[in-house]
């Protein structure tokens, strides 16, 4: 694809990106019934995914992150922390912070 | 859409499986989660402060992995907005403000009230149940 062509630094370093990228993954074989695969396709036909696997990569992000958010609620549950606690404790840290990263006055010791 | 979720909304979500865990789950679906370092290092504090031993590492351990399937932005991105936000808000919630006010940012998801009543054109501030309302 690159021979023949006049390429541009930039264009070079998207491809050394993307070589970079593409190299740290990992593939695996997955099977997935045809009905599946076929919404998977339709989805890439759209546009809305450039590759099957951009969905499977897609699919797995958001199954992190929402377990991630069950698994910390659980933990929160069963220390009996209430979502009050969270927010009182979370303005002393805030106003800690601020004072710490956006001015030049000590920490608040509060 | 760009939403910037702050630690309140983030807290209620931690705290019950609720509305606002309903709407994070639609939010983590359909759009993009923005977080700032702001947020980013209160969620770790008040995370280590709350929980120990074994339950703290796994709470950050599951916390560290939620913030790096979101978009985080940085101090140096923001601050030029931090004057305009100081005029409008206190000091402690100026610079969640002021990230919100980034241009590819849509939405400030917020439960805390002081921002409710905010008046700026270059926010657009929702309450939970609202985006709920706006998305389902």
């Amino acid at each position: 694809m690159l021979f023949g062509q006049v390429i541009s630094s930039k264009s070079i370093n998207v491809i050394e990106f993307n070589y970079i990228y593409m190299s740290r993954m990992i593939s695996i074989q997955v099977r997935f019934p045809p009905e599946d695969i076929k919404r998977i396709d339709n989805m890439v036909e759209n546009g809305e995914y450039n590759s099957r696997s951009e969905y499977v990569r897609d699919a797995v992000r958001k199954s992190e992150m929402i377990r991630s958010l069950s698994e910390i609620r659980s933990l929160i549950n069963d220390k009996g922390i209430s979502e009050e606690d969270l927010v009182k404790s979370g303005k002393a840290i805030r106003k800690n912070l601020v004072k710490d990263m956006f001015t030049n006055e000590p920490p608040y010791s509060g | 859409m760009k939403i910037l979720v702050d630690t309140s909304s983030l807290y209620s979500a931690f705290a019950y499986p609720g509305r606002v865990a309903i709407l994070l789950e639609i939010v983590i679906e359909e759009h993009t989660i923005v977080l700032s370092d702001l947020i980013v290092e209160e969620l770790k504090r008040n995370l280590s402060n709350k929980l120990e031993g074994h339950e703290k590492n796994y709470a950050l351990s599951r916390l560290e992995l939620f913030i790096s399937r979101c978009q985080v932005k940085f101090k140096d991105e923001y601050e030029i907005y931090l004057p305009e936000a100081r005029s409008l808000i206190s000091e402690k919630d100026a610079p969640i403000l002021a990230c919100a006010m980034l241009p590819d940012i849509d939405v400030l998801l917020v439960s805390d009230k002081e921002f409710w009543s905010l008046k700026t054109e270059k926010v657009t501030i929702v309450k939970p149940g609202d985006l709920l309302r706006q998305l389902i």
